[in-house]
């Protein structure tokens, strides 16, 4: 197989469960809408399945020599970023305060928000301590 | 150490939650944040990511237990983000996690 096909396979071999996973859920939900929101609805959530995707292209994308030395998938990420300014860029209808990019916090947040970050920070520890496996599937959790 | 958990917030929590949260209408306050289909939407496309990992040999590996994490991470995650309306919290939550789930793979081998 050309190595360029096989990656648009893996690519949906990877997406294709996860989307199918989700659908049900984006089912049930717009099901709750309001007739005259659904146009809407559909459009949205369709960039946000495209954007799955997308997500998943980034990651599998075959390395670059300059980060295939690196642990990190930095190649994947930096060109997420790359995608979703791109795609702001030319999408007007999501504004900065609407994706939360702001470093300014809601007036009396600052106090619950450091508690539950705090929280949150342990949650992986937890759950990774002891249910995880092996320490390979550990570090391929933060890898990805 | 960062890059993960500055893309991840930035996609997820900041364009898929804020594009879902224009679809679809906040319906709850928990704990004075709003809530709605885009928060748990989101929680849950987050969660489904994580089910599958992928290696440096692009083998793809399935493991529900690799998605527990994520999928509580992520409710709690989109809750901080929309009590504070900005993704700086999640970010710093984000990273200061995945560090100790690190430093945890090295002391619990």
């Amino acid at each position: 197989m050309e190595p360029f096909v096989a990656y648009l396979y893996r690519v949906f071999l990877y997406s294709f469960p996860i989307i199918s996973i989700i659908l049900p859920f984006f089912l049930i939900a717009f099901w709750q809408t309001q007739t005259a929101q659904r146009l809407m609805v559909v459009q949205k959530t369709s960039i946000v399945l495209i954007f799955i995707v997308v997500n998943e292209a980034s990651l599998l994308a075959p390395r670059l020599q300059l980060f295939s030395t690196l642990h990190w998938n930095w190649q994947g990420k930096i060109i997420d970023v790359i995608w979703v300014i791109t795609f702001l860029h030319f999408y007007r209808r999501l504004s900065a305060s609407e994706m939360a990019l702001t470093h300014k916090l809601k007036p009396d947040s600052l106090r619950p928000v450091v508690i539950v970050t705090l929280v949150a920070t342990f949650i992986p520890i937890v759950f990774f301590v002891f249910g995880v496996e092996t320490q390979q599937i550990l570090r391929l959790y933060c890898f990805k | 150490m960062t890059m993960p958990g500055i893309a991840e917030e930035v996609v997820f929590r900041g364009l898929f939650q804020g594009l879902l949260n224009q679809a679809f209408p906040k319906r709850w306050t928990i704990a004075k944040a709003q809530l709605g289909w885009g928060f748990i939407l989101t929680a849950i496309i987050f969660g489904a990511v994580h089910l599958f990992s992928v290696d440096r040999q692009n083998s793809i590996h399935f493991s529900i237990s690799n998605a527990m994490a994520p999928l509580v991470g992520a409710f709690v995650l989109g809750w901080i983000r929309e009590r504070s309306s900005s993704l700086l919290p999640c970010v710093v939550a984000h990273n200061l996690g995945n560090t100790l789930v690190v430093i945890g793979s090295y002391l619990w081998p």
